[in-house]
């Protein structure tokens, strides 16, 4: 039996405004297995991605506590969070989160570790399996929004991490980049061991999710594929 | 460092801004600094030297130093016997006496003087001897002193070369003598004219005017002269015995009244004798150095403002990359080293060139000889230049942590959530 990578325990994260107090995740219990592929699924606002922002540690929660590899990220220091996410996870963002005036290969370069060596090795076979090579020295907004998604994900992967979540990462572009971007990703989970967390509102993933998680006002309701 | 540098040419506009912020602040520094170090120091000079002297003598009548009443004091028994500690009054001088400041005077030792000028804060003491007698044939009290020439501590208690109007200043003969201007133009004397003085002829060489001085008289001599012209009114007979005033200046006029403590500490009987010019000048300068070090601290704290306004201005416009990097497992040591470091570079670069800036621009002012605020040339001083590249670097290190702060209090999310 897998052991789980990934565990939240009665995680919340609420916000509180002037008049009321937004539930953005209220109690969810998750138990991710190594190798998994995880799809959350919901409609906009339900909470997938705060929910992915806690599970990798970018957020605290209000109460709860997420386990990465049985360890409670809540009680890593920074410099030992960072490591986890400099080596361990990476992120895709729906919004590809590129900065906008590096190059992409600056763009990949600023993720790996500032001690790796050969870099150039580790990036440009990268570009060339996303078909990027020739877009090496271009900035973001010279390239197309699929190109766009193909540089975070190619930043991602340059970390070699066991982990991935992915927001939404065929949100914003067109139905053949989504295809080539669900290849990439299966492909990383079966190669590579790779465990995916992948949120999406749209039935893209439906097919190839282990399983399928539905939100719903911050809650999961059910879900086995 | 090769994104800091990045960094730097992504936002040019922006690093030059701060850059020149830097530049600017450092000449201004500089030159305000050197500017105001240079009015305080030539102020200073001149009022640190107003008001620096008195006069010391033991009224007659008071206990000196053990030394039996007899023994200290060589003048005729008549001026010599009072047990009062009081200053005696003067009736008259028809026989002669040492005084001071209206009373007869005992005879001060030279370990005294010796003592005086151990005190901490005196710059220089010398003996005085200041004698008043009657004569005759003027009809009038005429007082005699004498001085060593060549001390400060003479000049501004008593007369100095640069106050003679006519003639020479303290002839080495002891038959010459110089005379107050008022004194010789009350009795219609001139240079080479013959003045009787307890039954010496003296003549006269110099006219003297100086001021308003406590060791001031109508006659002046050297010290030496002085007591071969009275060997026979004054008993010099006790070896070291032979002053009946010291005179004082102190090195600045602010610790004035710490000497004069310090002096009434060693010798209780010791009257002290100033024109208290010391106060408002030793006042003036207090006001002078509280004014400065404010300012200093006025300019460095602006320094920090703009550094840290500078700073986080750039932070705002970074969050947004500053969470993406964050994201990607960039620790806040290590984003606070970027800052820092771009922080350093910005400052250090700024530093350079606002302080040769500054330079240049003492230098042209030194060049074409240009005045500033009626006081002397603006002099360069290398260590003033190095404490303010150290206080503007500090001011730029002090200014990252606003920033740095911001950074480690902020988590990924919230900035992303926030800012994206």
């Amino acid at each position: 039996m897998n052991s789980p990578i990934i565990e939240s325990i009665s995680l919340s994260k609420y916000y509180t405004g002037r008049s009321q107090t937004i539930k953005a995740v209220d109690d969810v219990s998750l138990s991710i297995n190594r190798n998994e592929f995880i799809l959350i699924k919901g409609r906009s606002g339900s909470g997938k991605s705060t929910l992915i922002s806690l599970l990798s540690g970018l957020d605290k929660p209000t109460h709860g506590k997420v386990l990465i590899e049985n360890e409670n990220i809540e009680n890593l220091s920074n410099q030992v969070l960072s490591k986890l996410l400099a080596n361990k996870i990476g992120i895709i963002f729906q919004n590809f989160n590129l900065l906008p005036t590096y190059s992409v290969f600056e763009n990949i370069d600023i993720a790996l570790n500032p001690g790796s060596n050969h870099r150039e090795q580790i990036i440009m076979p990268l570009l060339e399996q996303l078909e990027l090579k020739d877009k090496v020295n271009f900035l973001p907004y010279e390239l197309s929004l699929g190109q766009q998604q193909k540089v975070a994900i190619a930043r991602t992967l340059a970390k070699d991490p066991s982990i991935i979540f992915a927001d939404e990462p065929t949100g914003s572009v067109d139905d053949e980049t989504a295809k080539e971007i669900i290849q990439h990703l299966l492909f990383l989970k079966n190669e590579k061991k790779v465990t995916l967390i992948v949120t999406s509102h749209g039935s893209s993933f439906d097919d190839y999710a282990d399983r399928i998680v539905f939100m719903q006002a911050g809650k999961i309701n059910s879900g086995l594929l | 460092m090769k994104y800091v540098f990045k960094e730097f040419r992504r936002h040019l506009g922006r690093t030059v801004a701060s850059i020149s912020g830097y530049i600017i602040a450092t000449m201004f520094i500089i030159l305000i600094i050197t500017i105001t170090r240079n009015n305080e120091k030539d102020t200073s000079n001149i009022l640190k030297g107003t008001g620096t002297h008195f006069i010391i003598y033991i009224p007659s009548g008071v206990p000196y130093n053990n030394v039996p009443f007899e023994a200290a004091c060589c003048l005729e028994p008549e001026f010599c016997t009072s047990a009062s500690t009081e200053k005696v009054s003067v009736k008259n001088f028809k026989n002669g006496s040492l005084y001071s400041d209206g009373v007869y005077t005992k005879l001060l030792s030279r370990n005294f003087l010796n003592q005086i000028k151990q005190v901490k804060g005196v710059k220089d003491a010398s003996p005085y001897l200041l004698y008043k007698k009657y004569e005759e044939k003027y009809n009038a009290e005429i007082t005699i002193g004498g001085m060593e020439p060549n001390s400060i501590a003479t000049n501004n208690n008593v007369c100095a070369p640069n106050d003679i109007i006519e003639g020479k200043f303290l002839p080495s003969d002891t038959s010459e003598i110089v005379a107050e201007e008022a004194f010789a133009r009350s009795f219609d004397l001139h240079l080479g004219d013959t003045i009787n003085y307890c039954n010496k002829k003296l003549k006269l060489v110099g006219i003297i005017n100086s001021g308003v001085k406590p060791g001031k008289a109508d006659l002046y001599s050297r010290f030496e002269n002085l007591k071969y012209i009275l060997k026979d009114q004054l008993k010099l007979n006790m070896s070291g015995f032979d002053l009946n005033v010291i005179l004082v200046e102190v090195e600045d006029s602010r610790n004035q009244i710490e000497v004069m403590n310090a002096i009434k500490l060693q010798n209780q009987y010791a009257s002290l004798s100033s024109y208290n010019c010391y106060k408002p000048a030793a006042n003036v300068m207090s006001i002078i150095g509280k004014a400065s070090a404010i300012s200093y601290g006025i300019i460095f704290l602006f320094l920090i403002i703009f550094a840290a306004k500078t700073q986080t201005t750039s932070l705002m416009e970074r969050l947004r990359e500053i969470g993406i990097l964050k994201s990607l497992g960039w620790s806040n040591r290590r984003l606070g080293r970027q800052i820092i470091a771009g922080s350093m570079i910005q400052a250090l670069t700024g530093i350079i060139i606002g302080s040769a800036l500054a330079y240049v621009v003492l230098l042209l002012l030194k060049y074409f000889k240009i005045q500033l605020i009626d006081t002397s040339m603006v002099s360069i001083h290398w260590s003033q230049m190095f404490f303010v590249c150290a206080l503007s670097l500090a001011g730029g290190l002090i200014a990252s942590l606003f920033p740095i702060f911001r950074i480690y209090k902020l988590r990924a999310a919230d900035i992303m959530k926030n800012y994206l």
